[in-house]
């Protein structure tokens, strides 16, 4: 078990053992801390950090997704957080991250850091400023063309739109973190909203078909959506995992009890142990040499009516 | 006679990014559709290009046009080449989006007459 509790009948103390980064059994510890307050009767919850030694900043979007639903669900009952390390407090004192421990922001003097926000689902304009301006406009970012850059954020907008044309949630939550060594930059989109597992039973529930053995393998596929109404839709996530394969990156969905992983070791459909409330979609860009390759080999002359 | 629409001018941003932004450009196209005139959409200007616009701006046309009645009247100006595997995507997955619905429709109508 990665998350311990100790509770008395007011107090919950629910203890993280294990560093978050972004592999398949850090988002089993996201599932089962959301479970782990989600279900705790106390009305004092206690988050205990203190053996967590690296969180990858990316993963804030979905810590912030768990805690805000739960506070907006829970009014009356109290969350707090402890043992944050000095290394995790200084990145997420500059993030804005750590507002939710009560830390003063700090200016982000080299701006190196891609700060924690939460949009509302209609604010598509703002979170394409904020691409703009904190994604792209970080200093420590190789150099790009304009147009990696602008097809890098065209994909970040589509995962945005994906959020609000397939959920009820009203906020979407996101962060980044860029990991020189690789070149790799990781960004999160977390909400907790209707799972793609809910969207898909509900939508062949409907329509009398039937329910496909992994939901978000159909989602996957080029054209399949859940969305209703007369115009064509269904390529957000498929353009997305085209566009990752051509950038050899990183492409992760956590949806409920589902989970997919795509990277350059091939693709996994995996079962969470505990089911996420909610939908974790994180890319991994690769950053490094991008004009060479994956331009080149994803323009089309025409086109083609 | 043929007439210019600029996109970022018509939806009143340099973002096309929604269903609603594609709708608009969707009638435009459409109304010179129907006086048979053709049309340049010209995307100059314009900034980020996703497919739920897309699918509204362009895909739509697939349920009431024919690719030749399409390729005749349609002309797409400054267009960014990186966006133009996207627009043929969006274009072959709303043939095939129509074209089953048509056969849908077929069916169902087979089921009521017999």
């Amino acid at each position: 078990m990665q998350n311990k509790t100790q509770e008395n009948n007011q107090t919950k103390i629910i203890h993280i053992t294990k560093d978050i980064n972004i592999s398949f059994s850090a988002h089993n510890i996201l599932g089962k801390f959301a479970f782990n307050i989600n279900e705790s009767q106390e009305t004092n919850l206690i988050i205990d950090f203190s053996n967590v030694n690296f969180i990858s900043a990316n993963q804030f979007a979905v810590l912030g997704c768990i805690m805000e639903a739960f506070k907006d669900n829970n009014k009356e009952k109290r969350l707090q957080i402890f043992g944050i390390n000095d290394r995790i407090k200084k990145i997420i004192q500059k993030n804005g991250f750590g507002r939710y421990i009560g830390l003063e922001r700090k200016r982000d003097e080299f701006n190196t850091v891609i700060p924690y926000k939460v949009f509302g689902e209609y604010e598509i304009v703002e979170y394409e400023k904020y691409l703009t301006l904190s994604l792209f406009g970080r200093d420590d970012l190789p150099a790009m063309s304009d147009a990696v850059r602008s097809t890098i954020q065209d994909y970040l907008l589509e995962l945005f739109k994906n959020v609000h044309d397939h959920t009820t949630s009203k906020k979407v939550h996101t962060c980044g973190q860029y990991f020189p060594r690789s070149s790799k930059l990781f960004f999160t989109i977390a909400d907790s909203g209707e799972t793609v597992q809910h969207n898909v039973c509900s939508y062949m529930g409907k329509y009398n078909k039937d329910i496909p053995d992994n939901c978000l393998n159909w989602a996957l596929q080029e054209g399949n959506s859940t969305r209703e109404g007369d115009s064509p839709g269904g390529l957000g996530l498929s353009l997305i995992k085209s566009f990752i394969a051509l950038n050899k990156g990183e492409f992760h969905i956590i949806s409920g009890a589902e989970c997919f992983e795509f990277g350059c070791h091939g693709e996994r459909y995996k079962n969470m142990e505990y089911l996420f409330p909610g939908t974790i979609v994180t890319i991994g860009f690769n950053l490094n040499d991008n004009d060479k390759y994956f331009l080149n080999s994803e323009i089309d002359s025409d086109i083609i009516f | 006679m043929s007439i210019c629409l600029n996109v970022a001018e018509k939806i009143d941003n340099p973002s096309a990014l929604t269903q609603e932004q594609g709708n608009i450009i969707y009638e435009n196209i459409v109304s010179a559709f129907e006086k048979n005139e053709q049309i340049i959409i010209d995307f100059v200007d314009v900034e980020s290009i996703i497919s739920p616009f897309l699918n509204n701006a362009i895909g739509r046309l697939y349920e009431k046009y024919r690719s030749e009645e399409i390729s005749e009247l349609l002309k797409i100006k400054n267009f960014p080449d990186v966006k133009k595997s996207t627009l043929n995507i969006v274009i072959s997955n709303a043939k095939k989006f129509y074209m089953n619905k048509e056969r849908f429709r077929n069916l169902a109508k087979e089921a009521i007459d017999s």
